[in-house]
């Protein structure tokens, strides 16, 4: 029997209890392209941060809340800017998520470790070296904000264990990923998922904001 | 002295908030510290097969003061057992020079059962077997004095109670420590049942061919010890299945179940043994429907979709399967022992046709005639052949005996013996000898980390086999067609079946006494290579995910792990688990590259 090939998924799009707001941001080497307007501002939604990580977590999750309470502190209701935001993280690439949270950082307002774009010219667009880890000074999922233009910064904590994570949901991860069976699957399906639903529901509450030292 | 002192039921969130430098103790311990951290200490630990009183030493600062960040990013860690521990240092280069492999303990219970399996089969069973059969269709007799009666009843205990029983305990007390994710109950029981069981059958065998008067007193006495054996074989089964969480295939039920029948099936032999020896054939219903069949289509629940790409049964048709056969198998079995006194035509017609009909619908159901989907395409399959020829036996059989026995028992009549033998031997012979076979060559390589010996012997022992019960099925077409010129053609069978043994055993004694290396060189350069243990590989940061991800997923299991990757190459654990060898190969590159970057 033939089964038709599944459509590709053009617009994706979570079923989820919570509507996560996108991230309003501006990338002024897109408009220099002439990709997007002048001063048009782009949106970055969670769903996008979800399929560039390939999963969900309380890791993307966090990402995301990060991202979208540290920029509004420095840019309030402004769309951010690509480029002119740089951001240390507290800890290497293989603490905790920083890796996964740089991409994910990259993703959204450009910064970039040394692999970065290296810009035009005289460094003009340059995203390289705007994400920094440091790897001498471990801390527990927190981050420094600053904008370039302006020197403001601050400084970003994640913490999702204000919300409680659910008593089954270590004991649920063996099961569906040694038997495999549909039962376990959709058991840590919903308890996986709904962990990440819990943690964006509580938004700010999980996020804290401080000036940077 | 630590500011905070962990304990078991800490969680690796807690341990990271109270410091969070101490997230780099846990990645070196391979503990996830992003999306695991819900899990207390003592389920990481024992995910990852780690001493829990080591990372809690680790953890607490035992020894030694502990300072923050940096200074704990450096601290050597102890080491744990699990190969996968052996990722320490998740930031630093991998080791170059070369390790000693953690000496983790070779799983060999099952080699002891395996060996007395095959001893009794090439002796006192199919060539005994043989021999009779040879003394029943040509002119000469092989057997010496021995009345046929006897050694059909000894060649009977030797394959049914030795071979087969001792070789699906061996696998049992191997696999279901595996399938479960925790030890196996009670090792001690386990070895008494051992040697309860090769005892009891000797005892009886030997009683046997000594013949009276000592025959009496020593058959009851193998009786009893198989007896006890069935009783400490079920005992620690049932524990060992009730230590993990329970499976969705529910196929423990099976196995609890057969161990049951064959408590059975001993006690009906210690009766037997006693002085009524007409209940002789309840012995075999019991043994053969019981617990032979009820371990096999269990095992199958859990292997065959996972052998051969089928879809798992639903909990569902399971269930009804199940209480099905087990309702068909004890009417079978009670109307056996009923009819040792007193016929029973209407009842036996309708517990031939029910066994008939269930057994019928668990392989309907079960697909394994069916088209195979997500079939791989690597890799040696040489085993599906068993699985396939096997139960079309199964099916041969259940028209020899329960179906032809229930519609002999409508018509009034009794069932043609040559019909009963012949079904009786495609059961045994066909069937259960021929899943043990094909399963062996499927799991000895598994359980020892090396490839099967030789495949070309496996497949002559699968020719011999099948040849070995066509041959027998002459029996039929002498009771049926009176085709009596073929009468002394049967007993090729005999020799057919005893080569088919002697070369499965020759395999499996090969395969097992291949030693692997205790040690071996982590990749030197950073280059894994398709020859590097499975364990060295592991050393890469990232490589047991890899691995698990890709299709090694016994790996996910701790005890599995430590049996398995000190034990096993790459190259031969992809060709076992039908794995492309090089494009994990160069992912593993890739990480290797990538951790020596870091």
């Amino acid at each position: 029997m033939s089964m038709d090939k599944p459509k590709p998924r053009e617009q994706f799009t979570l079923s989820l209890r919570v509507r996560p707001e996108p991230i309003m941001v501006r990338d002024p080497f897109l408009e220099f392209l002439g990709l997007v307007g002048p001063e048009e501002p782009i949106a970055v939604g969670f769903e996008e941060l979800v399929k560039a990580a390939g999963h969900m977590c309380p890791t993307v999750a966090g990402a995301y809340l990060v991202l979208r309470h540290g920029l509004k502190a420095l840019y309030g209701d402004e769309p951010a800017v690509r480029g002119n935001v740089q951001v240390t993280a507290y800890g290497g690439p293989t603490d905790f998520g920083y890796g996964p949270i740089a991409q994910l950082v990259n993703l959204v307002i450009g910064a970039a470790s040394e692999t970065g774009f290296g810009g035009l010219g005289g460094g003009r667009f340059r995203r390289r070296d705007l994400f920094i880890f440091r790897s001498d000074d471990l801390r527990h999922c927190e981050f420094d904000f600053a904008r370039l233009d302006t020197g403001r910064s601050v400084h970003v904590s994640y913490e999702p264990n204000v919300v409680p994570t659910p008593k089954e949901l270590s004991a649920a991860i063996g099961p569906a990923l040694s038997s495999g069976d549909a039962a376990s699957v959709a058991r840590f399906r919903s308890l996986w998922n709904g962990r990440v639903e819990d943690i964006l529901e509580a938004d700010a509450r999980v996020v804290r904001i401080q000036a940077a030292e | 002295m630590a500011a905070h002192q962990f304990t078991s039921a800490t969680t690796v969130d807690d341990v990271v908030h109270a410091d969070p430098a101490l997230s780099r103790v846990l990645n070196a311990h391979g503990i996830d510290t992003c999306c695991g951290g819900s899990a207390t200490l003592a389920e990481a630990a024992h995910v990852r097969g780690i001493d829990l009183d080591k990372l809690l030493a680790a953890l607490n600062g035992d020894n030694e003061p502990r300072e923050r960040s940096v200074a704990v990013a450096t601290a050597p860690t102890d080491r744990c057992a699990a190969p996968a521990c052996e990722a320490a240092a998740p930031s630093a280069p991998l080791p170059r020079a070369a390790v000693t492999v953690p000496a983790a303990p070779r799983p060999t219970r099952y080699v002891r059962f395996f060996t007395a399996s095959l001893l009794f089969a090439l002796t006192f069973g199919s060539t005994l077997g043989a021999l009779t059969l040879a003394t029943l269709t040509l002119p000469w007799s092989f057997i010496g004095g021995l009345p046929t009666d006897s050694a059909k009843v000894a060649h009977g205990y030797a394959q049914v109670f030795g071979f087969a029983a001792l070789f699906v305990m061996g696998v049992a007390y191997h696999v279901i420590p595996r399938f479960k994710g925790a030890p196996l109950a009670a090792p001690g029981v386990a070895s008494a049942s051992f040697w309860l069981q090769a005892g009891g059958v000797l005892a009886i065998t030997l009683g046997i061919l000594a013949g009276p008067p000592a025959v009496g007193p020593i058959r009851l006495m193998g009786a009893l010890a198989l007896l006890a054996a069935a009783s400490s074989f079920g005992w620690v089964v049932h524990h060992s299945l009730a230590a993990g969480a329970p499976t969705p295939e529910r196929f423990e039920r099976y196995l609890r179940t057969g161990c049951a029948w064959l408590v059975i099936a001993a006690a009906l032999a210690v009766v037997t043994a006693s002085g009524i020896g007409s209940l002789q054939p309840a012995v075999w219903e019991t043994a053969l429907w019981g617990f032979g069949a009820s371990w096999i289509l269990g095992m199958s629940l859990r292997i065959v979709p996972v052998f051969l790409g089928l879809p798992p049964l639903s909990q569902r048709t399971s269930s009804v399967l199940f209480a099905c056969y087990q309702l068909a198998v004890l009417a079978w079995v009670s109307v056996a022992v009923i009819e040792t006194w007193a016929l029973l035509p209407i009842a036996r017609a309708l517990a031939g046709a029910m066994l008939g009909l269930a057994v019928g619908a668990f392989l309907l159901r079960l697909g394994i005639f069916g088209p195979w989907e997500n079939r791989p395409t690597v890799g040696d399959r040489g085993y599906e052949k068993f699985m396939v020829s096997a139960y079309a036996w199964l099916l041969v059989a259940l028209v020899c005996t329960p179906a032809w026995s229930a519609v002999a028992a409508l018509a009034g009549s009794s069932t043609p013996a040559l019909v009963l033998d012949f079904g009786r031997h495609a059961f045994t012979l066909g069937f259960l000898t021929q899943i043990i076979v094909g399963v062996a060559a499927r799991l000895v390589p598994v359980f020892v980390g090396t490839p099967l010996w030789s495949t070309g012997w496996r497949d002559v022992t699968f020719y011999l086999l099948n040849a070995a019960v066509v041959a027998r099925g002459l029996e039929v077409l002498v009771e049926v067609a009176g085709l009596s010129e073929a009468w002394a053609y049967i007993s090729i069978s005999g020799p057919l079946g005893v080569g088919a043994f002697a070369a499965f055993a020759v395999n499996v004694f090969m395969t097992m006494r291949v030693q692997p290396p205790a040690s071996a060189s982590v990749p030197t350069g950073g280059e894994p290579t398709a020859d590097n243990l499975v364990a060295d590989l592991l050393t890469i940061p990232g490589a047991l995910e890899l691995l698990v991800s890709r299709g090694l997923r016994p790996l996910q299991n701790p005890e599995m792990r430590k049996a398995m990757a000190p034990t096993v190459t790459l190259r031969q654990a992809c060709r076992i688990h039908n794995i492309e060898l090089e494009p994990l190969l160069a992912e593993l590159y890739k990480l290797a590259a990538i951790s020596r970057e870091a």
